[in-house]
């Protein structure tokens, strides 16, 4: 494999970007390619096969340097095929198996910061081997669960404190679950530095598009945002927190009041023209 | 350690190389590759192999005196402890076989993992020191479920596993893959390849 001959559509591939030492060199990414390739055609799981995969992409039995007419000669024998039966029936089902296996593995590289964890019901003990391999991971996975149960949290109540605004409740039952809803979203952006921090440094994923995958909530300053995560931070219960901000009045305003404000909407501006005309009801 | 085979063609074949010029095997695999049984199947049939690999204490360590997770900045004098542990175990064999539970150019998937470059002294320390094979375990489950549900920590296994594997690659081997199977199969499957009596044949 040579920068020339490598498809982009193939360097771009998560799985060989992943590999690469520099990502943004197209010769390591080759070298990335080709490492890959060489790993799954090693492990070319069809056993008959296997010779003939191999040899069609340049390794033993074929040689480096010959070309496509010599490697698939060796290929159709190494499988027990006429040339032209095999170029024709048997190359492109093994070209196939490859592409897919390619796939399945940048299907394995895929970032995971954004999505959940998917749970299912655990019939059986899954201990931790002692690895550091499977501490690293399991640490992860830890920290995962973490930071996604705090944006649920989140999430729950901001959606509470529409649901009760929709319901048109009280004002004292809307600014008691938005108090709640800054509380969970306060520590789910607290848990979502300490994810990046600690796991994403430098990533494309910040703790703000973490936590905004939470929900909508109103416009506050960089500072009057900070003072909320302090707040909440170090799993801090909805009382402390409370105490926390005690005669935050602006900040209490801000975020409360931004629930109480209409939601924009594309023709906010033809309400606000009728109301001014004294013509909405 | 005492050797429980009953192989007398292999334990004349070790002996015979005892003497001769060092040759170094490194066996890399994941969690669950049956890495641990491989090399208590290797003790067991009386082949010099290295015990333990030095970076499970070395990590503990650090973790003792951070009192937190190791973050990427703390990376580096992390792989560099364990490399020169790795390189304190190769220089220390001066004669005949032996097998390694991890080698040298592990660094490079470790680092490809947290996003660093690999270090000069890795670089070093691959050009210096050599090994003659290299053994690849494939993982023994599918890390799938019947519901086609993958965990992401098992997801995060196998993704560092293949950076461990493209990080041989780079460092110039070809690693041969171990299939999946039992520990005493994968070691006879080995030493056939290493031209070497199977130690099952005299079990």
């Amino acid at each position: 494999m040579t920068p020339a001959s490598a498809d982009t559509a193939l360097l771009d591939l998560h799985g060989i970007v992943a590999r690469a030492v520099d990502p943004a060199d197209g010769a390591s990414c080759t070298a990335a390619l080709d490492g890959t390739l060489r790993g799954l055609l090693a492990r070319f799981d069809d056993a008959r096969y296997a010779p003939a995969a191999r040899a069609l992409f340049g390794l033993p039995p074929a040689e480096p340097g010959q070309n496509l007419t010599v490697r698939r000669e060796l290929a159709a024998a190494a499988a027990g095929h006429e040339v032209h039966h095999f170029r024709k029936r048997v190359e492109p089902k093994l070209v196939e198996k490859v592409a897919w296996e390619l796939l399945a593995d940048a299907d394995r590289f895929t970032r995971l910061a954004m999505i959940a964890p998917r749970l299912a019901p655990a019939t059986t003990r899954q201990p931790v081997p002692a690895d550091p391999f499977a501490w690293e991971v399991a640490e992860h996975e830890e920290q995962l669960s973490r930071l996604w149960s705090a944006l649920y949290a989140a999430r729950a109540e901001l959606l509470a404190v529409e649901r009760v605004i929709s319901l048109e409740a009280g004002r004292v039952d809307i600014t008691t679950t938005a108090v709640t809803a800054a509380w969970r979203w306060a520590a789910a952006r607290a848990e979502a530095i300490s994810y990046t921090t600690a796991f994403a440094p430098g990533g494309d994923t910040g703790p703000d598009e973490l936590v905004a995958l939470a929900g909508w909530t109103p416009a506050l300053t960089a500072a009057q945002t900070s003072r909320l995560t302090e707040a909440a931070a170090g799993g801090a219960s909805r009382e402390q927190f409370v105490a926390a901000l005690h005669g935050e009045t602006g900040l209490g305003n801000a975020w409360v009041e931004g629930f109480f404000a209409r939601p924009a909407s594309p023709d906010s501006s033809i309400e606000s023209i009728e109301q001014e005309n004294g013509s909405a009801s | 350690m005492t050797s429980t085979t009953t192989n007398p063609a292999l334990t004349a074949a070790l002996q015979a190389a005892a003497g001769g010029d060092p040759r170094r095997y490194v066996i890399i695999g994941g969690p669950s590759s049956g890495k641990d049984d491989l090399i208590t199947a290797i003790h067991a049939a009386g082949i010099p192999c290295m015990a333990e690999e030095p970076g499970r204490e070395i990590y503990r360590k650090h973790r003792e005196r951070l009192g937190r997770h190791l973050l990427r900045e703390d990376r580096r004098d992390y792989s560099l402890e364990v490399l020169e542990a790795f390189v304190a175990e190769y220089t220390a064999h001066k004669h005949g076989i032996r097998f390694y539970n991890r080698g040298i150019p592990d660094g490079y998937g470790w680092d490809a993992f947290f996003g660093l470059r690999p270090t000069a002294e890795l670089e070093e320390a691959t050009r210096l020191y050599r090994y003659d094979a290299i053994f690849v375990l494939g993982p023994l489950d599918t890390f799938e479920d019947p519901d086609d549900i993958v965990w992401a920590k098992d997801r995060e296994i196998r993704r560092v596993h293949e950076l461990i594997v493209q990080g041989y690659y780079d460092a110039g081997y070809e690693p041969v893959f171990v299939a999946p199977d039992a520990a005493a199969a994968r070691l006879d499957f080995i030493c056939s390849n290493l031209r070497l009596p199977k130690p099952s044949r005299g079990a």
